[in-house]
């Protein structure tokens, strides 16, 4: 899976959360915390996400998430 | 019966066919009997007090992993020490309040050791050089995994009575000036009984609790962990996070393991919805759940029904769900909806209740929802502010007494004070009782008061709630003094770009419902509104927040970089107070070298 894969996947998990965000244009360097979710809706992504991927994030990794480059270094890692 | 929570430990040391059932994040069942539970319980009660923890010593726990907190709570109880359950640090943009207040909790406390986890740990050892009180970090991991055979404590010689202090529960609300509450091991017992009995009619051999709720609160400590052990009800538990992350699980696992109890917040009600499909509906059969509570904050009358007609197509019963009030004051459960009705509900006169302090039933109005009514051996009653108990239909503060009622703050007279004045509990909420059956209305102190007229914020923030566009559970409402009276300000959570056409709509919205002009309308992106640990809206910090002109900074400050900033001192500071904490222990003569670097830290 290579890292357009990656970003599409999370908007897609993200559609499905909460159909009234929108996201703009994505790249490595967008940072999460941007995006205009709050903390209940990012764990709610991350799970559909998981779901979608069957893999799971370890909760220490999850914390240290800043931007979409480290969300796709992960999941690379992961799967 | 048990008399104590110890004595309950020692009662479930026989049941060895059922127990606990605790799910990781891949619903992988670890089980636990109440046997193994007690045994266990003794096993880490002897290896606390070879820690040198004492009768009566605080032990502060920041677990997140609901087995390794459920035995060490156990087992600290079991030796008399006395735990004090801390939310752990979920979100990192925010470390540096979290551990302001755990130190505040901490100090406030007089904790003596603190309980965590290995993962936790790095981040949370800058408490010892904050809290004088505190002399040793324990991870779990060395309580779990330690050596039977090399601890020779016993725990034979300890006596607890019941008015003894079983643990104490700081309410998540009060960051600023933490107030723990005492709950004794009658409290425990009292309301045990009150819920498991009285309440919800258990019966130890074909029922089964299911909880995600995070075992740090009152209600998932409390109605999940210690009634059920007391009853021998058996639990499974699903850890909080897994909720939060994939919601539909919570009822996956009643249908599962055929869950006959469970117990949420308002918006656990809102996400299940939410996320339900007919997919999902369809591989459901909730016809097992016997009792659904909803409790912990206020109840809307709208999300309970979809709640309901979304899954009756699952086949859930509408006499399942049960409305119940409580607070840890008064150690859990105040009252509970009757098991064998659907939620009721009343609509009131806007009129008549702003005006007049009365609850008169009208076609349209403020709806609220039946809580039910109190347990034996305790009262309800609604008084007015001359400390008189009113009749039926009269709004005024909610009063409780009984033997669930806390003995008080810990070391905090006049709280304490305050709290119980005239021998009943003083709920700072408001409500009336009719026909039996009492309704919450709102909190006393959060009152929106306007040229001498009373609004009920939650009605104000109900009705904002319904503009598309406003984030539903994420508008406070609160009035803050103007220039000749109080004014009304709005603070409302969006994601929506154009917040001119928006604020207008709030505006509208608001005069057409109340006839009130809001002062001024807030709106902040996602997150931008205060919020406990167990997610509800802080209205006291809002305000407060939003007169010193900092509200919804921190989080636009908390990009990336300022998180990474936040992280690396909180590390460093860590660092150094291990190493200086290490220096004490093992070198006296060291203790200059300890002033110079708790000197260079304080710069």
């Amino acid at each position: 899976m290579n890292d357009q894969q990656i970003i599409a996947l999370f908007q897609e998990a993200v559609a499905e959360v909460d159909g009234n965000v929108k996201l703009g244009e994505m790249t490595a360097k967008t940072e999460l915390a941007s995006l205009g979710l709050d903390s209940v809706m990012t764990m709610e992504v991350i799970g559909v996400m998981e779901e979608k991927l069957n893999v799971r994030f370890p909760d220490e990794d999850l914390a240290t998430l800043k931007n979409m480059g480290d969300l796709t270094t992960l999941v690379s890692r992961l799967s | 019966m048990a008399k104590t929570l110890v004595e309950g430990l020692a009662a479930a040391g026989v049941v060895d066919h059922k127990g606990y059932t605790f799910l990781d994040d891949r619903l992988e069942p670890r089980e636990w009997s109440f046997a193994n539970i007690s045994a266990e319980a003794d096993r880490r009660a002897r290896y606390f007090r070879s820690l040198g923890l004492e009768k009566g010593d605080r032990l502060a726990m920041i677990v997140p992993d609901g087995e390794d907190f459920v035995l060490s709570f156990f087992g600290a109880v079991r030796a008399g020490i006395v735990p004090v359950p801390m939310y752990p640090p979920l979100a990192l943009g925010k470390l540096d309040s979290y551990i302001d207040t755990a130190a505040r909790i901490l100090g406030t406390a007089s904790a003596k050791m603190l309980l965590t986890t290995k993962q936790v740990s790095p981040i949370l050892w800058s408490l010892l050089s904050r809290v004088d009180s505190l002399r040793e970090i324990v991870l779990t991991e060395k309580v779990r995994d330690h050596d039977d055979a090399a601890i020779t404590t016993t725990i034979d010689d300890i006596v607890i009575e019941p008015s003894d202090p079983c643990f104490l529960q700081f309410t998540s609300g009060s960051t600023s000036d933490p107030k723990g509450v005492i709950v004794t091991h009658e409290n425990l017992i009292a309301n045990a009984n009150a819920i498991m009995y009285d309440g919800l009619d258990c019966d130890p051999e074909t029922d089964r609790g299911v909880s995600w709720l995070p075992l740090y609160h009152d209600m998932g400590l409390i109605g999940f962990v210690i009634s059920p052990l007391v009853a021998h009800v058996p639990v499974v538990f699903i850890p909080t996070l897994s909720f939060v992350k994939r919601p539909h699980i919570w009822l996956d696992v009643v249908n599962d393991y055929r869950g006959t109890i469970t117990f949420a917040p308002n918006f656990a009600f809102g996400l299940a919805t939410k996320r339900a499909n007919e997919k999902r509906l369809a591989q459901l059969d909730l016809s097992c759940l016997r009792v659904l509570g909803c409790g912990a904050e206020p109840i809307n009358p709208t999300t309970m029904r979809a709640f309901v007609e979304t899954f009756a197509a699952a086949g859930f019963s509408p006499n399942a769900l049960m409305p119940c009030y409580g607070m840890a004051e008064a150690t859990l459960a105040m009252a509970f909806d009757r098991l064998d009705r659907p939620m009721t509900t009343l609509t009131i006169d806007r009129d008549r209740y702003e005006g007049d302090k009365v609850a008169e039933a009208s076609d349209q109005g403020i709806e609220l929802v039946g809580c039910g009514a109190t347990f034996p051996q305790h009262d309800v009653a609604i008084m007015n502010e001359h400390g008189e108990i009113v009749a039926d239909g009269q709004v005024g503060e909610i009063v409780f007494r009984g033997p669930s009622v806390t003995k008080g703050y810990f070391e905090n007279d006049d709280a304490t004070k305050a709290l119980l004045a005239g021998g009943w509990l003083h709920t700072g909420d408001l409500g009336f009782k009719k026909d039996g059956t009492l309704y919450i209305s709102g909190r006393q102190k959060d009152l929106v008061i306007l040229n001498g007229r009373n609004y009920y914020p939650q009605s104000i923030e109900w009705e904002v709630e319904q503009i598309e566009g406003i984030r539903k559970g994420n508008v406070v409402a609160f009035s803050t003094p103007g220039a000749s009276s109080e004014e009304l300000v709005i603070v409302a959570e969006t994601k929506v770009e154009e917040k001119d056409l928006l604020q207008s709509a709030v505006q509208r919205r608001v005069h057409d419902a109340f006839g009130i002009r809001p002062r001024e309308i807030m709106l902040v992106g996602p997150g931008g509104l205060p919020k406990t640990s167990s997610g509800k809206l802080q209205r006291r910090k809002t305000k407060q927040l939003f007169e010193e002109g900092t509200l919804g900074l921190e989080n636009r400050l908390m990009g990336s970089t300022a998180t990474r900033v936040a992280l690396a001192r909180h590390l460093t500071r860590s660092a150094f107070a291990r190493f200086t904490h290490n220096i004490k222990k093992t070198a006296r003569p060291a203790k200059k070298l300890v002033d110079v670097v708790r000197r260079a830290e304080s710069r």
